[in-house]
């Protein structure tokens, strides 16, 4: 807000015309949605306009108002990573207009036991994409807004078992009062995880940092562990990153101010299959939520005061009285029920029901019928304001820019 | 919540065109502009503000003296049986009567919330404005707001091309 905006401004009165005083006029416009649109479109009213909303002391002050960016559609991996828009027109942005170039992801796997030489998308978050260069064994860190992109080597340990590895890309930003969102060339850090570690039986982490470009040391769990399949996206819940393995219920915790890792336990459930994923419930707390056809399920990990954790049922949801329009018939992959992504800005989940795919918005737990297939993949839920002009610029926090444009 | 104190200060309002408003103190603190000045002692007994009429200065107290916390309609301290629920249902619909005039009584609204600095009155009058606006093509926001054009056709054009998808 601009809080030294109000006294000492001058009055000009032009009969009933909205006053040309560039602080009112800031005021007004801060108050425009959040939708993609909204500044574009401000824009090309009148000159006043657009460089009130390319100024980027006003862009901070618009996402400080409305605190969480829209959700804006998902990247998935097709042939290709692409991005698939989830809102209406006019805040339907192209998928070209986020291109992120060639990162194929055909599933060109090599011999048994080779290299499968193609690309992972790790994950989505702060206007940022992470995706897995198999062939240069590196890192991309993609920031489709700005069309910025960073490449970092991967570190050797991890480059053996790259297959076993995940991983999730956050802003680092440090500053008072920054809202994720608008991010877009703001310090970030990238987390790597080995879910297997040959040595000891140990998953392993080690951290990426933008600001310093080195990675740390690496980091393993206090106690040997076994992690089977803790593929999925990871989710960041309070000031933690949780992997899950959906063949344990188990969940890997990575501690980003301690900067350490553990393995705890999931819930006391029988139908532990990939149709789970870790949540943010109210006031912060983690939530496991599995899907179970036709109902949903939410345990809640509750922490006494002498540190003991307990999962906690907290929600049922009976599918039926949710998903709009109600399902007629089975169709799609035999039936196939599963949660393809979860958008932890806006409390949002991907399901995909006998080849629909459904937007819930776990609040309200409304629904929108997407679309139609039979490919599932994992959906990357991309949160991100949007305003005209604002390649390359230097952000909130007037930090970098990052390296290798795309060609 | 804040309690009051059984004796209500009073303090005096004056408009350019020599109105006097005699207000509560903590009505007028709505406006933090006037907060600072009592806070700082700079106020006498009474205040001018400049720039705000008396028909829109009436209208800015109005909205204060129903949003002050802890006072009611009748003056009397807030009930602890009415549901906070309730009162800000109520004040929601308060809200969309009072702010149900014309063009140019909004915009000096707007200029005397932003003067005053009453943060309520302030996201009132403007969100009011670009709720109205917001689903009009640019044509009809530059003439809802009187706003001239002044891009050459060519720059219009290219900031339209930016983001073309925008625009449709």
């Amino acid at each position: 807000m601009s809080e030294s905006k109000g006294p000492g401004i001058t009055c000009r009165r032009r009969g009933s015309s909205l006053p040309d005083d560039d602080d009112l006029l800031w005021e007004i416009l801060l108050r425009l949605p959040p939708q993609p649109s909204s500044l574009p479109r401000a824009s090309a009213v009148c000159k006043q306009w657009r460089r009130l909303v390319i100024d980027p002391r006003f862009l901070c002050s618009f996402y400080v108002h409305h605190r969480k960016p829209p959700l804006l559609g998902f990247f998935g991996c097709y042939h290709n990573v692409v991005f698939t828009p989830v809102l209406d027109a006019p805040d339907r942005i192209p998928p070209k207009r986020f291109n992120l170039g060639r990162y194929s992801c055909s599933h060109n796997h090599g011999a048994l036991g080779g290299t499968p030489h193609k690309n992972y998308v790790l994950g989505c978050r702060h206007g940022r994409v992470l995706i897995i260069d198999s062939a240069s064994m590196e890192i991309v860190v993609c920031a489709p807004v700005t069309h910025e992109q960073r490449r970092v080597a991967i570190p050797p340990k991890f480059k053996k078992v790259l297959h076993y590895v995940n991983g999730a890309v956050l802003c680092a930003a440090r500053n008072q009062g920054h809202v994720h969102g608008g991010c877009h060339s703001s310090p970030f850090k990238v987390v790597l995880v080995i879910m297997y570690s040959e040595d000891n039986h140990r998953p392993l982490a080690c951290v990426y940092s933008s600001e310093t470009d080195t990675w740390g040391n690496l980091i393993s769990t206090s106690v040997p562990c076994v992690v089977i399949d803790a593929y999925r996206p990871g989710s960041l819940v309070g000031n933690a990153l949780y992997w899950l393995d959906t063949m344990t219920n188990g969940m890997l915790e990575f501690d980003l101010k301690d900067e350490s890792l553990a393995m705890i336990s999931g819930p006391p459930v029988a139908d532990h299959s990939s149709h789970s994923q870790i949540i943010q419930g109210e006031d912060g707390a983690l939530v496991f939520a599995i899907l179970s056809y036709p109902r949903f399920y939410m345990w809640n990990r509750n922490i006494n005061d002498h540190g003991v954790a307990t999962w906690v049922m907290w929600k049922t949801v009976e599918m039926h009285n949710i998903l709009r329009p109600p399902l007629q018939t089975e169709r799609g992959v035999r039936g196939a029920k599963t949660i393809l992504g979860y958008s932890e800005d806006t409390d949002v989940i991907f399901i995909y029901v006998n080849g629909s795919v459904y937007m819930v918005h776990l609040k309200s737990m409304q629904s929108k019928n997407l679309h139609e297939t039979s490919y599932i993949t994992d959906y990357h839920p991309f949160t991100a304001f949007y305003s005209p002009g604002i390649t390359n610029v230097g952000g909130c926090d007037g930090a970098e820019v990052l390296h290798d444009a795309l060609g | 919540m804040a309690t009051r104190e059984a004796g209500k200060k009073m303090i005096m309002l004056k408009s350019p065109d020599g109105m006097e408003f005699e207000v509560e103190e903590a009505v007028a603190m709505e406006s933090q502009t006037i907060r600072k000045m009592i806070e700082d002692d700079c106020a006498d007994t009474a205040i001018l503000i400049p720039n705000i009429n008396s028909k829109i200065l009436s209208r800015v107290i109005e909205y204060c003296n129903k949003h002050v916390p802890t006072t009611g309609a009748t003056g009397a301290a807030a009930s602890d049986t009415v549901a906070p629920a309730a009162l800000a249902e109520d004040l929601k619909i308060w809200d969309a009567e009072f702010i149900k005039v014309n063009r140019a009584t909004r915009f000096d609204l707007i200029q005397a919330a932003s003067y005053l600095n009453i943060k309520g009155l302030l996201d009132l009058t403007s969100q009011t404005t670009i709720d109205t606006i917001s689903d009009n093509s640019l044509e009809e926001i530059r003439s809802f707001l009187s706003t001239k054009n002044d891009y050459l056709p060519e720059e219009e054009q290219t900031i339209r091309r930016e983001n073309q998808w925008a625009f449709q």
